[in-house]
């Protein structure tokens, strides 16, 4: 590969702000990256650090069009003006939706398109992608098809792909959204790498945790009025009384799962009972069985052995629409069923289809600080925003049961602060709660047992105090440790 | 007993059109019966056994119907003139000869994914335009169908019962689904076009991986050649 050299990233007096909006983004943001550093950009939902990703990256103004003003230098070529097909040998970026950027059919190939795209001599390919193989240690997985890798592996191969153009400085926009501690930590040796190369790194995030050792510096951006809008209006949870938790609201008995045409089983022996008004923090790393698991509870998929009671209920003789009366649903990701015109009909959309009163999804929006936007269109909502219009419809559906899969995941602490506050509410007037998550803070901050799964098994079930502070179990689990025991590891360091 | 071969796709590709053109000129039966046992063989051997006898079964029904028609009805073929009365014989041939041109297309399909037909047309040089917009294409339906899949659940978990009521109001049902999946393919677009240009795509670039054909693949490319030169000297031309 070509030697890296020349000088810092200087970013001076950037402001931008997308065509006909009024207020900017950011505005007078100054400061630079030296070759081999990482620097992390942190803020909340909103702030701005997927478009100054993109101002770094050159995809605005050349892509997206937005006012912008200030410069962004590299050897002393301003990025905001030169071509994007100038900036890539500059800075490159790693987007947050990173399967996009793979266009090979298998590793190998992924990794030579750019460079063939560049022109340059087969045998120069060979080398580069040789060493890149190497280096990103994907050795192993050099004839592997692309589908076949996890998650973590198609990140790495994104980003060992971007860096073959040579960029001197590579931008990765959310890189642990998505990603299981093991995966954080995959990535954080992935950097390493990339500052040892003599590569600048700037990553945009919500949070730092387990990339601390790689970051040298924080940047931290603001945001605009998010606060004004997000305050959250519960009832005091000690004025309701708690009905109890005796009886069982979901059952699992001896369940096995495989999709259909697989020999591998999905889940295995699993048994299982929740009780009414439980908090359950689910966990375990990226594909041990956890949304399969919850898939189970609404009646998206029925058990091949074995049975699962809703209420008493058993799954297999309704359909997830039917049991949708009694589970509510938030899913991962939002606008993969936002429909609705506005906020309001969103929010009331699962309500009207069960014929249940528009007064408790009303309630939810109050609650979740969205009431003054019930005629916006839903698409004008912040990620955080839309994440909590996907709890209130679930919430308007008064369901006894709620399961939330990764609420957590790119949320900024304002929002993961409401949603807390919403699980707590929840629990105190005697609903049940299921909650996937990597977030082992979050875990213990909000639930009252924790089950962990591993191979498609439940690999603990307890309280998630004695789970999760208990390091060796958290380490043989592969959890993301909570951050009391990093500072323990840090003072014994 | 599965045997595995790592046949190249472009060996597939010849093998599966030569069975395909040999089907169309062959006119003894005892040849084509020979052909579709020897296909039928290989496939069942191959590891898509499973896929091949679920499409086999289905065949069943058409080609009892194919045998009947040919055996009883041929008088009436457009395409063909035989002399009248029952004919066992070109009932016979010519549901064998659909069997086989099924088969062979049956195991085109369980064979050849869709990156070893983007690499076997690569290598043959098809423009370089084609196939790729081929091999997105093909990418960006399975990213559409993810979509489908998981809006459908979403949509589900939030009580839209999509097969109850009329017809017309099943079609209406689907309205939230395809909404969010028209708005996610555009974004999917727009998002794929950029990642394109980060990698400073050309059309202009040199196909590289390149993978030698193996003695194997040769001996088959050519056992192919051979059999469809004998077929057209044989039943075109009348030489041999």
């Amino acid at each position: 590969m070509e030697a890296i050299g020349g000088g810092e990233l200087k970013v001076e007096n950037l402001g931008c702000r997308y065509e006909r909006r009024k207020d900017w983004i950011f505005r007078d943001l100054s400061f630079s990256v030296k070759p081999g550093d990482a620097v992390a950009v942190v803020g909340p939902s909103g702030s701005g650090k997927t478009t100054l990703a993109y101002c770094l990256a050159g995809i605005i103004p050349n892509r997206i069009k937005a006012e912008v003003e200030g410069k962004i230098l590299v050897d002393g070529k301003n990025v905001l003006t030169s071509r994007l097909r100038d900036n890539v040998k500059l800075v490159n970026i790693v987007l947050q939706n990173y399967e996009m950027q793979i266009f090979g059919l298998t590793v190998e190939e992924d990794l030579a398109f750019s460079l063939e795209n560049l022109g340059l001599e087969e045998h120069e390919i060979e080398a580069r992608v040789k060493w890149a193989l190497e280096k990103f240690r994907l050795s192993s997985y050099r004839s592997y098809h692309v589908h076949e890798l996890s998650g973590g592996l198609k990140q790495r191969l994104a980003i060992a792909s971007s860096i073959m153009m040579a960029p001197k400085y590579l931008v990765m926009d959310e890189p642990t959204a998505n990603l299981d501690w093991n995966g954080i930590v995959e990535l954080s040796k992935t950097i390493s790498a990339l500052k040892m190369d003599g590569r600048g790194v700037v990553i945009m995030t919500r949070r730092l945790k387990g990339l601390e050792n790689v970051i040298d510096k924080v940047i931290s951006l603001n945001g605009r009025n998010v606060s004004a809008r997000a305050a959250a209006k519960l009832p005091e949870p000690e004025n309701i009384v708690n009905p109890g938790r005796s009886e069982p609201v979901i059952t699992f008995e001896d369940v096995w799962f495989k999709y259909s045409g697989e020999r591998n089983y999905v889940l295995r022996e699993i048994n299982l009972k929740i009780l009414k008004g439980q908090c359950v923090a689910l966990m375990g790393p990226n594909g041990s069985g956890k949304t399969t698991l919850i898939k189970h509870v609404n009646g998206l998929l029925k058990p091949v052995k074995g049975r699962v009671t809703i209420l008493g209920k058993d799954t297999k003789e309704y359909s997830a629409a039917q049991l949708s009366r009694y589970v509510g649903m938030v899913f991962q990701d939002p606008d993969k069923h936002i429909t609705c015109e506005t906020v309001w009909e969103e929010a009331t959309f699962g309500a009207r289809n069960i014929g249940v009163s528009e007064n408790y999804a009303e309630e939810a929006l109050r609650a979740l600080g969205l009431i003054d936007r019930r005629d916006d269109p839903p698409y004008l909502l912040s990620m955080g925003e839309k994440i909590r219009l996907s709890m209130a419809g679930a919430i308007g559906m008064n369901p006894e049961i709620l399961i939330l899969d990764e609420p957590t995941t790119g949320q900024d602490e304002e929002t993961l602060m409401i949603i807390s506050s919403m699980i707590n509410y929840l629990r105190s007037v005697g609903k049940t709660i299921i909650i996937v998550t990597h977030d082992s803070d979050f875990a213990l901050s909000v639930s009252d047992r924790l089950v962990v799964m591993k191979d498609g098994a439940i690999a603990a079930d307890g309280a998630p105090k004695e789970i999760l502070l208990n390091r060796p179990i958290v380490e043989e689990l592969g959890l993301e440790p909570p951050t009391d025991i990093l500072q323990v590891v840090e003072v014994e360091l | 007993m599965i045997i595995k071969l790592n046949v190249d796709p472009r060996t597939k590709i010849i093998a599966f059109s030569s069975v395909i053109a040999l089907a169309f000129m062959i006119r003894d039966l005892l040849v084509i019966a020979t052909l579709a046992a020897a296909t039928l063989l290989t496939l069942i051997l191959s590891n898509k056994r499973g896929f091949i006898i679920r499409g086999l079964r289905g065949m069943i029904p058409l080609l009892v119907v194919a045998f009947f028609l040919w055996s009883f009805m041929h008088e009436w073929s457009l395409f063909q003139r035989y002399e009248g009365g029952i004919n066992l014989q070109l009932g016979a041939f010519m549901s064998l000869r659909l069997f086989l041109i099924l088969l062979s297309s049956l195991g085109f399909v369980a064979t050849m994914g869709m990156r070893d037909l983007i690499n076997a047309l690569n290598s043959f040089k098809f423009p370089y335009k084609a196939v790729f917009v081929l091999g997105l294409t093909m990418r960006h339906l399975h990213t559409i169908a993810e979509d489908y899949r998981a809006i459908k659940e979403a949509q589900s978990s939030r009580g839209l019962e999509l097969d109850k009521g009329s017809l017309f109001r099943r079609i209406r049902n689907y309205v939230p689904i395809l909404i969010p999946l028209f708005v996610r393919s555009i974004e999917n677009a727009e998002k794929l076009s950029l990642a394109m240009e980060l990698r400073a795509f050309s059309l202009n670039r040199r196909r590289y991986l390149r993978r030698k054909l193996r003695a194997f693949d040769i001996a088959v490319i050519s056992g192919c050649a051979v059999a469809v030169v004998l077929a057209i000297l044989h039943y075109w031309i009348g030489v041999i």
